[in-house]
């Protein structure tokens, strides 16, 4: 039905210059672009308003507005206790992100340089699919609520995201010394000489990004149970202590709105050494009698545990007792997830066109913008986990609060970007509603889809992900397994979830390349 | 006599344009020929293919340059010499300068007037400064022929001439391409005039005045 003209072509190609690629190809090209387009984005509201039919999305709270009035009242006022307690939290959780991210970025650059290899491709997009709060369960389970755990949490799924970004920046170097044929025989020295020297700007500010991201992972790890801000938070909330969880969130805020002003590389040895010295040294336990006993007989079924069993009655037992849990849990899983992501990629893409409408014609009101900016700035700060948290509490239990969360987060980030984008081209002069529909929506409207589809893959990690909030996604499934100590569920279980990402971000992937030039890998921000 | 180059009825064109017609072209050791015609006229071109008969003998300075602007003139320099060295020697040189490699690096940046600039990023320079910097890189690579696309042509006119000089000097054979048509007529032994991708002249410098290289811009 969708059939997308393979030629490359431009973030912002707008009518005119599709009609010159349609020009090109008279034979193939029946529709315009923008008739694809149009197109698409009705498949995606389409597929997301069906399934809503089909999805318990409604609100099971008795007095939602009251519990939200509530929490803002909470939010308005904040209160804390123990002032103390809060700077430490923050500390463990800045320490936590610094060191992890600084582990995953050398081991993400040593990955990226062997990146061609398709056994580093395949284990780094595995392990990219599991998201950290996965990894932090399962290492829960090995090093207990400690601090290794947490850093290990985000340091493996971070390493493996280095390492595909800084390969795909690699490719983008744009001087490629033609002249000097023999430059490319030692592939060491033309890294060094050529690639690295071009890039290392663009890695740098990716890996400033990645430090921000990595304060809000670590945030939402103390969501389970590690020593960080969401510990507290978690607490704050479920015993309704709003003024409390106000002042967490504030501080948060503020530690992330604060990153830019003092997160600069040339002090990150200074800082990793003093968040090495303020991090609780005993929690660094290394047990490796766990760590071999958690791989060798945890994570297997009983059925292939057996004394003398053969190689293929192991592969037999498992493939049967695996193909058993996929039909009862695997395949509820992979729906329900399926289902979350696809309401929530409509509904992010329904909220952007909206956000984005409403900047595009409050761009002369100073105070307006400055406010609606402020908003993004807070959405997309906001972790999805919290968000979803905090909604599951108004809302009640049900897959409402997780779409709303998801749609929040993603379309503020991508409102954001597209906002970032219309400033660049200078493009932002629409004087009216009309003027912006024929001007602005058409130019950015390409890049709009191709930044969807880029959080698309990330959507569908965390719809996985909010399953341990209850919604019953994958995540629902495997938080359970843990919590039943049936770690061997867990990781069969997981293993679906990381096949079922990877197979997303190639389709996502694909579709992003129909889309734009490069596919937008790098959110930059400098 | 061996012909260093040869094209006999040398054709090129891109799928909707053709860029070279029927080009008749031999070049022997030790000449010296600049190139001059408009833009488009298919110089560059023609310099490619003419590289890509003797890649091993020559050092072409390309008209975009292909600085690295990460690094530093003398790295930008050194790089035409990566694949003589082993990659740890590479790896040590980015970290302090191969003091051989500097000792040459220097006599050759000091003939084109940027030895003060050997250790400065190559994107705080001027276009000019930068220009000479990729001259530099052509000149250490200690090729006999240099094949320059526009090498001087960022330069004012004192400037392109000592340039041109320590070129012309320092190699066996030169082709080059310029837009300059005194400077072509004043160092040079043999000039070719392109037009619309064919040769439109081809005589020793000497039996050419001014007014015949100006036909080729009109």
């Amino acid at each position: 039905m969708l059939n997308f003209k393979k030629h490359s072509r431009h973030p912002n190609s707008n009518s005119h210059q599709s009609h010159d690629g349609a020009f090109s190809h008279p034979a193939k090209s029946v529709s315009s672009d923008g008739i694809r387009l149009r197109n698409f984005s009705l498949l995606i509201l389409a597929a997301g308003l069906l399934v809503s039919f089909f999805a318990d999305v409604e609100v099971h709270a008795s007095e939602p507005w009251l519990h939200l009035q509530l929490m803002l009242q909470g939010l308005f006022t904040p209160s804390v206790s123990n002032p103390q307690s809060l700077l430490l939290d923050l500390l463990y959780t800045v320490a936590v992100a610094l060191i992890g991210v600084s582990v995953s970025v050398v081991a993400g650059f040593l990955l990226s340089l062997c990146y061609e290899h398709y056994l580093v491709r395949l284990c780094c997009a595995f392990f990219r699919a599991i998201h950290e709060l996965f990894w932090a369960l399962i290492f829960l389970q090995i090093f207990g609520l400690s601090v290794t755990t947490a850093i290990l949490a985000i340091a493996i799924p971070y390493a493996c995201t280095f390492a595909r970004v800084f390969h795909d920046i690699y490719q983008q170097s744009q001087v490629k010394i033609t002249q000097l044929s023999q430059i490319k025989r030692s592939k060491i020295s033309y890294f060094l000489y050529v690639q690295l020297p071009q890039t290392l700007p663009k890695m740098q500010s990716y890996l400033r990004y990645r430090f921000e991201c990595g304060i809000r992972t670590s945030a939402v790890l103390g969501f389970v149970g590690l020593p960080t801000i969401g510990f507290h938070l978690e607490t704050a909330f479920k015993q309704a202590d709003y003024s409390f969880a106000g002042a967490l969130l504030i501080a948060f805020y503020l530690l992330i709105a604060s990153i830019k002003y003092w997160l600069k590389l040339y002090l990150l040895p200074l800082y990793l050494s003093i968040a090495i010295y303020v991090l609780p040294s005993s929690d660094f336990v290394n047990d490796s009698e766990n760590i071999y006993r958690f791989f060798s007989s945890d994570i297997w079924p009983r059925v292939v545990l057996g004394e003398g069993l053969s190689v293929l009655s192991i592969i037999y037992h498992y493939s049967q007792w695996f193909a058993a849990l996929f039909m009862s849990q695997g395949v509820a899983g992979i729906f329900n997830t399926l289902m979350l992501s696809m309401m929530a990629i409509a509904a992010t893409a329904v909220s952007c066109v909206v956000m984005i409408s409403i900047i595009a014609s409050i761009d002369q009101y100073w105070l307006m913008q400055k406010i609606a900016n402020s908003l993004l700035l807070i959405l997309r700060s906001t972790p999805e986990y919290i968000l979803a948290f905090v909604l599951l509490l108004i809302i009640g239990p049900s897959m409402l609060p997780a779409v709303v969360a998801l749609s929040m987060h993603n379309s503020a980030l991508i409102s954001f970007l597209l906002q970032r984008n219309l400033e660049e081209k200078y493009l932002r002069k629409a004087t009216g509603f009309s003027d912006y529909l024929y001007k602005i929506l058409p130019q950015i409207y390409p890049y709009f889809i191709s930044l969807l589809m880029y959080r698309a893959e990330i959507i569908l990690r965390e719809s996985a992900i909010l399953g341990v909030l209850g919604v019953m996604t994958l995540g629902f499934y495997i938080d359970s397994a843990f919590e039943d100590l049936r770690f061997d569920r867990a990781f069969a279980l997981l293993f679906i979830t990381a096949v079922l990402n990877i197979l997303v971000d190639q389709f996502s992937r694909k579709m992003q390349l129909n889309f734009t030039q490069q596919g937008i890998r790098v959110r930059s921000r400098d | 006599m061996r012909h260093l180059f040869k094209l006999t009825d040398y054709s090129f064109s891109y799928p909707d344009q053709s860029v070279l017609a029927e080009v008749s072209l031999s070049i022997e050791q030790g000449e010296k020929v600049a190139i001059v015609g408009q833009s488009g006229a298919g110089k560059s071109t023609l310099l490619n293919v003419l590289y890509a008969q003797q890649p091993d003998q020559s050092a072409y300075c390309v008209q975009d340059r292909q600085l690295i602007f990460g690094l530093s003139c003398y790295n930008n320099i050194y790089l035409a010499k990566l694949a003589e060295h082993t990659a740890l020697q590479n790896l040590l040189n980015l970290l302090k300068p191969n003091p051989r490699a500097l000792q040459k690096i220097t006599v050759i940046a000091r003939q084109l007037a940027i030895e003060d600039k050997l250790h400065i990023s190559v994107n705080k320079l001027s276009g000019g400064q930068q220009q000479r910097v990729a001259v530099a890189r052509a000149c250490y690579q200690q090729k006999p022929v240099f094949i320059g696309d526009e090498p001087v042509s960022n330069l004012d006119a004192l400037k392109a001439q000592q340039v041109l000089e320590v070129i012309l000097n320092s190699h066996q054979t030169s082709i080059i391409a310029l837009h300059d048509r005194h400077l072509a007529l004043q160092y040079f032994d043999r000039i070719v005039g392109l037009k619309a991708g064919k040769i439109a002249i081809d005589k020793p410098a000497a039996k050419l005045c001014i007014d015949d290289l100006d036909q080729l811009y009109l």
